[in-house]
């Protein structure tokens, strides 16, 4: 009993005397504010108006009514594109080629005409639009435009046959004109057909945030894990210079793990503030748990390495590699397929796949407490052997 | 002349584990892209969003026009729907299988007859704003208005029948309804596509040509805490007292950094000169002649001396190896971020796009973008050289502080 309780007093000295050590150094500070700092300006920027794609309108002057109202409801649109009028239609081409725009609709002068055209069969294409590549983007953006156009191909479709039923009946054309354009604004369907909702977040709120600042979370958890690998490292350089063995005289046991623990825990504090402050975060305390978790999961696996690995050089060799690895094959931006078995043994893996998912959190708890487990286990082994 | 000589051989020493790193560095990324290609060319389903469909989808009519979506309609080569329990969309969405799920309420369709409309859900990852998640979004806000209109269509005319006393109502609204069909199946084809002649600008692969080099050279420093870090300072002292001052040191540092910086940008422009398979996927270096691709690569290699001072910058400001590190990512990170590494530079604000062309990283984007252009690039390469002295200098007062505070 008193044994333990010495191993223990033994290891939170270490672990204050460790921390100090790192928290005297300015430039450790400098980095800590610069993580929150940083986060708080891709929150902000988040927020300023961006698009994926810009694309020009061109309505001719002589233009028809439909055609302005079509323009100006997609000028409206504050979505995943942004709309432009030009004067002309050279001018948008020209914009195209220099990609100065990503592409854009010409409307024809005879543009209620078309529509109708094509509700009748007797017109192909409806607008003319210039892109310079094809690109999954704009075939998505078609579809808006598809959205602006039909409610006006709807009114008129319906309208168009029952004037054909009209005639039939011997009814007067513009009678059923008027009457069918109340029966439409009676009818309509004003709400939408479809809610959103994230998944694993439907009840706590999903934070704020833009596509620009979705891969802020993959960054943060990938700079505790450069804090744990970097910390690792550290331990190396001070066994090699002898430091270590000032510092820690008997056996090793879990002594690595808390040294490594040291800098991952203030970067794990550093990336939660920043997830925080940039408001793309969930509820803090799930959010706080799931970073502990990571931590523990980054010093597991760094303190595994560590004792694999006995060169600083060579350690540090690997470090710019296993970032790579965690920026292409965790999901920071891409989803990688194919390549589970060396995902799941990157520690940022489950913690950025599992948001919103107990299962996946699971697996991160498990990942910490085997990783640790195994880290602790070889540095006492190890130390053992020696 | 001594100092940078001795540069040079600790930079000459470097070179295998930076060689090492780098390699595996390229290993990572050439294993990843020609997996993913393969993955992906062999794949009928390349590029396609795919969804789930869960809940309640026995409905024949549903089951009708989900077949419509998928065999005829104008989205079948970008979406892809699979019917799933919702246990099992939860698990595919967590695995990312798939993009998102439709949670499709109990009696949809007969709401939809009856003009009731019960919501689906549209249920996406945690991603909530990846742009899959945007697409997903904008198209599901399109699709619900083409039902919901489509419905006001058909609800009106069934009103002005009944009123007016037409015959045979069922077969006409079933010829009003074939009539959407009509025009919303083949929407895509509406588009008279017109693709301008001239087109100066950079093709994607172009983009992300100089994107690469710009990744792989920027994050190269990270590779550099052993030669930039030195311990003992009296070094610096000693060679100061003895005339080499702090000018003449971050000088022949840089300068032998810059050498093997040279030397990998050799050894990749080489590697990426032999795989001419991988080069000619970018439309901006196909037909260019072996001299041209030197020439090419040779004036790109201007970037090397900013990158290399802006390495040897970061690691004047941290004295400890943690510290370093992790500035430099931050930094290069942040830089990388802005400058459109990772999202194309026109997804940014203006503001942030009309800046990331002074940043240091942009200015380098700019600079290989306007080489592959065959464009001018003599503003771009004006501001490399200007970032090269401002991070010297900024270099340099730091090590004359820190030789004088000592």
């Amino acid at each position: 009993m008193r044994g333990g309780r010495s191993v223990m007093k033994r290891g939170w000295l270490l672990y204050r005397l460790l921390t100090k050590r790192l928290l005297k150094r300015p430039s450790f500070w400098l980095i800590l504010f610069l993580v929150p700092l940083l986060s708080a300006a891709a929150g902000l920027l988040g927020g300023q108006e961006s698009h994926l794609l810009s694309l020009g309108l061109y309505v001719p002057e002589n233009g028809d009514r439909l055609a302005v109202q079509v323009a100006s409801e997609l000028l409206e649109n504050d979505g995943a594109v942004e709309y432009k009028m030009f004067d002309s239609g050279e001018e948008l081409r020209r914009q195209t080629a220099f990609g100065q725009i990503d592409g854009g609709y010409l409307f024809p002068e005879d543009f209620s005409a078309r529509l109708q055209g094509l509700i009748d069969g007797t017109e192909d294409t409806l607008v003319t639009f210039v892109a310079g590549e094809d690109t999954p983007w704009l075939k998505a953006a078609r579809e808006q435009f598809f959205g602006a156009v039909f409610p006006h191909l709807s009114r008129a479709l319906s309208e168009g046959f029952a004037l054909e039923q009209a005639e039939e009946l011997g009814k007067d054309p513009s009678e059923t004109v008027m009457e069918m354009e109340k029966l439409y604004e009676a009818n309509l369907v004003e709400e939408e057909l479809f809610s959103l909702s994230v998944y694993g977040q439907e009840d706590s709120g999903s934070g704020q945030g833009s596509y620009l600042t979705a891969p802020l979370r993959g960054f943060l958890a990938l700079f505790v894990f450069l804090a744990g690998l970097a910390m690792a490292m550290f331990l190396l350089k001070d066994k090699k210079e002898g430091v270590w063995r000032w510092l820690v005289r008997g056996r090793e046991g879990a002594l690595p793990w808390l040294y490594i623990l040291t800098g991952t825990l203030i970067a794990g504090f550093a990336a939660f503030a920043g997830l925080m402050v940039s408001r793309t975060g969930g509820s803090w305390y799930g959010e706080l748990m799931r970073m502990l978790l990571l931590v523990l999961a980054v010093t597991g696996f760094s303190t595994v390495l560590a004792q694999l690995i006995s060169r600083p050089a060579v350690l540090g060799a690997c470090i710019p590699v296993l970032i790579l690895a965690g920026a292409v094959l965790c999901p920071v931006f891409l989803t990688v397929r194919g390549m589970e078995a060396l995902q799941y043994l990157l520690p940022p893996y489950f913690y950025l796949a599992g948001t919103g998912s107990a299962r996946l959190t699971l697996f991160l708890a498990l990942y910490a407490a085997a990783s640790s487990a195994a880290g602790i286990g070889l540095a006492a082994a190890l130390s053992r052997r020696r | 002349m001594n100092y940078f000589r001795a540069q040079l051989k600790r930079a000459a020493r470097s070179f295998i584990p930076v060689f090492v790193t780098m390699l595996a560095l390229a290993a990572v990324l050439g294993t990843v892209c020609v997996w993913q290609m393969r993955s992906r060319l062999g794949e009928e389903s390349r590029q396609k969003l795919v969804l789930g469909l869960v809940g309640d989808a026995s409905d024949s009519f549903f089951r009708l026009g989900m077949e419509v979506i998928e065999s005829m309609d104008a989205s079948r080569y970008s979406l892809e729907f699979v019917q799933l329990k919702e246990s099992e969309a939860r698990r595919a969405l967590e695995d990312r299988r798939i993009s998102g799920y439709l949670r499709i309420p109990e009696d949809f369709v007969e709401s939809v007859w009856n003009g009731e409309n019960e919501k689906v859900t549209v249920v996406v990852g945690s991603s909530r704003y990846s742009v899959t998640t945007l697409l997903v979004e904008e198209l599901a806000r399109v699709v619900s208005s083409m039902i919901t209109e489509s419905q006001t269509g058909i609800y009106a005319y069934t009103d002005w029948a009944r009123e007016n006393g037409a015959e045979d109502l069922d077969e006409s609204v079933l010829r009003l309804n074939l009539k959407y069909f009509d025009v919303i199946l083949p929407r895509d084809g509406i588009y008279q596509v017109d693709t301008p002649d001239s087109r100066p600008s950079l093709s994607l692969q172009g983009y992300y040509f100089s994107a690469l080099f710009l990744l792989f050279f920027l994050f190269m420093g990270l590779t550099g805490a052993s030669f930039m870090i030195r311990r003992d300072r009296s070094l610096y002292q000693l060679l100061s007292a003895r005339g080499r001052g702090a000018a003449s040191q971050v000088v022949s540092e840089w300068g032998a950094w810059c050498i093997l910086m040279a030397v990998f940008f050799v050894l990749v422009s080489a590697a990426a000169g032999a795989a001419q398979g991988a080069l000619s996927a970018v439309p901006e270096l196909e037909g260019l002649s072996p001299a041209g691709l030197i020439r090419l690569f040779a004036v790109m290699a201007l970037m090397l001396p900013m990158l290399g001072s802006l390495h040897c910058f970061l690691y004047q400001i941290t004295e400890s190896l943690v510290g370093a590190v992790l500035l430099e990512f931050c930094v290069y990170l942040g830089l990388s971020y802005l400058a459109g590494c990772f999202y194309p530079l026109t997804f940014f604000p203006e503001s942030i796009q009309r800046a990331s062309a002074f940043l240091p990283a942009g200015t380098v984007m700019a600079y290989v973008q306007a080489l592959l252009r065959g464009e001018g690039a003599a503003a771009p390469a004006l501001g490399l050289l200007a970032w090269t002295a401002v991070f010297l200098c900024g270099a340099f007062v730091i090590r004359r502080a820190r030789i004088l505070r000592s």
